[in-house]
């Protein structure tokens, strides 16, 4: 018995060291958006001091004070991000749906192969190819449109999308569908009545999942939008100026940016794991 | 209900052999038809191409006077039952069973009285609200059944439906299921690979094995005159005793010399041989025969240097003592044979002892086709 305790205690000491870790820089960013100036600055770091709502006050443009970015200015950062990520979580199930259906139910010859192509898009980074994106962004005037940003982000919500509901439909025994079918069901009807409900949860962990990697993503809002299109992530950057860095600012910024995010994810935690780790076994 | 034919139907899935080569048979309006054969023997396959899960490589099969080649399972309007029961998840017995009235667009009524009807039939009206998730194996199997019986359909097809159940269940289960059919009169086609299950529930039995059918007929035909090796091996329980013999005919009897060492003939008098039996044996003169003779038409005696016709001598190996009858395993030269016996025998293990065999009750096959020889 002994042995269990102590054992116990090393594996929670080490999580909570590993947790810590993790969690630290997002701690510290808390904490900064509640520190006045001169507690950001301090060396040593502070971590006891009197918090203040001045940066979130500024940040929203209720205390008068000046910002490198407006308050009007981050809300439509916080909007652009909410319409790329809306729009490309849409476009990718639309496309995926049934992608990941066909790859889940049919035989074919090439089934692994276009499977793992979709996967791959994620392999790659997306500085190799965002110079030649670029050119053809720019003469095919996608530049600094919705449209364009959604369209690039189904490199990153479309594997998602497909390897997690691949999954899921595989779960779910064809036998079943086939039941319905010599019940006298269409293809449809088994689909929609018995398919979609049970893989409900599954597509729901699947889009907020695709929903917080658009989100979060950096490089093709900083390269392919411009002013009227760019991201949260790509918004942050404007609070470094030429003269002074408005660290509090930011730290505010950070956090508003990441709430939508948090509760998310605080939502479908449970199907998390899965996403995170799919393809890895198969 | 209706009557199912297949002519020559074939399925390929790619490989070069056939997974079901050329399989025709009727099954009769009202009749109980069992396939059945070892696992990958094409039963299975078979009775998807009823339903119209699989594709139709070549060959008719029809239902009721239609063709249904072309036909989806929807058209079709066959019930199936499923190894697996694939039940409805997301919802309770009572959806379950109400599903498929719901698309024959019936009112609410009606579905409710049939579903009601049905439940009562199959003993599961207390689990009517439950959902098909926390089920035992057999009231899953039950509620399988009846949503598939509620549709009333031309053909009810069942795909081993009792393997999953436990097996002290699994009896009852099966007497269930024939009841059933027996009231209700449905013509029902059924899978198995357990003859035992096979000979109790069907009327006829389809023997298949790697995709060609064996033998069609009732369970008395096969057990009696079963038309290959693999069939009189495939039904019976101890399975049949098979022997590569010798025949020798001297002054129009017949004697068959046992594998091994030491000179062993079962040997029969001219007069005790019918004259279709010999015309039949005689082209296998000198050359070698498969002998088959079941465990229960063997006797078991003592030795007895005196009677020589019928007869031959051999050592006990084991006898396994099973209630109402035992086992022998007795050695003859180099075979060892299977022999129903009385519960206690007065031998024991290491015992001279000697099997007497009656002409009639003997199966011979050919050694190289391992056709029936007909007499």
């Amino acid at each position: 018995m002994k042995n269990l305790i102590s054992n116990k205690i090393i594996i929670y000491g080490l999580m909570l060291i590993v947790a810590a870790y993790i969690l630290f820089p997002l701690l510290w960013i808390f904490l900064m958006s509640f520190k006045s100036k001169m507690d950001i600055i301090a060396i040593p770091p502070k971590f006891i001091f009197t918090p203040t709502l001045d940066n979130y006050k500024a940040l929203f443009g209720v205390s008068g004070a000046e910002t490198l970015v407006t308050g009007s200015a981050f809300l439509s950062y916080f909007k652009n991000s909410l319409i790329l990520s809306t729009g490309s979580v849409i476009l990718a199930l639309v496309l995926g749906l049934p992608a990941a259906y066909a790859i889940a139910r049919f035989r074919f010859k090439a089934k692994e192969p276009l499977a793992f192509t979709y996967l791959s898009f994620r392999f790659v980074p997306e500085i190799t190819i965002i110079l030649p994106l670029y050119v053809i962004y720019q003469q095919l005037k996608l530049y600094n449109t919705y449209i364009g940003l959604i369209l690039v982000y189904q490199l990153i919500a479309l594997p998602l999308l497909i390897w997690m509901m691949r999954s899921y439909f595989e779960e779910i025994p064809i036998a079943v569908e086939q039941a319905a079918q010599t019940d006298g069901y269409s293809w449809w009807g088994s689909f929609s009545k018995l398919v979609l409900p049970l893989a409900a949860p599954g597509m729901a962990a699947s889009i907020v999942l695709a929903f917080i990697f658009c989100w979060n993503n950096f490089v093709f809002g900083l390269m392919l939008g411009g002013n009227s299109t760019q991201p949260v992530t790509v918004g942050l950057l404007s609070f470094m100026g030429t003269n002074e860095v408005q660290w509090g600012l930011m730290a505010a910024a950070t956090i508003v940016a990441i709430i939508p995010l948090f509760l998310l994810a605080l939502a479908v935690q449970k199907y998390m794991i899965r996403g995170l780790t799919f393809g890895a076994v198969k | 209900m209706a009557k199912v034919v297949l002519e020559n139907v074939h399925k390929n899935y790619g490989a070069p052999e056939d997974a079901v080569k050329g399989a025709s048979f009727t099954c009769e309006d009202g009749e109980f038809l069992v396939l059945l054969g070892p696992s990958g023997c094409g039963k299975t396959t078979t009775l998807r191409m009823i339903t119209g899960l699989e594709t139709i490589t070549s060959g008719k099969i029809m239902i009721g006077d239609k063709v249904v080649n072309d036909l989806s399972p929807q058209e079709r309007n066959v019930a199936m039952a499923f190894e697996t029961y694939a039940l409805y998840p997301p919802l309770t017995v009572y959806e379950n069973i109400a599903f498929p009235l719901q698309v024959m667009k019936l009112s609410t009524d009606e579905i409710h009285k049939r579903v009601t009807e049905v439940a009562k039939n199959l003993s599961i009206t207390d689990i009517l609200d439950k959902h098909t998730m926390g089920l035992a194996g057999g009231q899953m199997q039950r509620v399988s059944l009846a949503r598939a019986l509620v549709r009333d359909p031309t053909v009810f097809l069942m795909d081993e439906p009792l393997s999953h159940v436990d097996a002290d269940v699994r009896h009852r289960a099966r007497a269930e299921i024939k009841h059933m059919q027996v009231v209700s009169g449905e013509t029902v086609i059924y899978v198995t690979h357990d003859q035992i299950e096979a000979v109790a529930l069907a009327d006829r039995v389809v023997v298949m094995d790697l995709g060609v059918i064996q033998q069609i007929g009732t369970a008395l035909d096969l057990y009696y005159r079963p038309a290959n090796l693999f069939v009189a091996g495939f039904i019976g329980e101890p399975p049949i005793n098979i022997t590569h013999c010798e025949l020798g005919i001297v002054d129009g009897g017949l004697a068959f010399t046992w594998p091994g060492n030491n000179n062993i003939s079962l040997k029969f008098d001219r007069q005790g041989i019918k004259p279709e039996t010999l015309d039949a044996l005689m082209e296998y003169e000198n050359r070698k025969i498969v002998v088959g003779i079941r465990p229960q038409r063997l006797v078991l005696a003592a030795p007895d240097p005196q009677d020589t016709l019928g007869t031959i001598p051999g050592e006990l190996l084991v006898h396994e003592f099973l209630g109402k009858e035992g086992i022998a395993q007795v050695a003859v030269n180099d075979v060892t044979m299977e022999c129903v016996t009385d519960p206690d025998i007065p031998f024991n293990e290491g015992d001279a002892v000697r099997l007497k065999f009656s002409l009639e009750d003997m199966h011979f096959f050919d050694p190289e086709t391992t056709m029936r020889i007909v007499d």
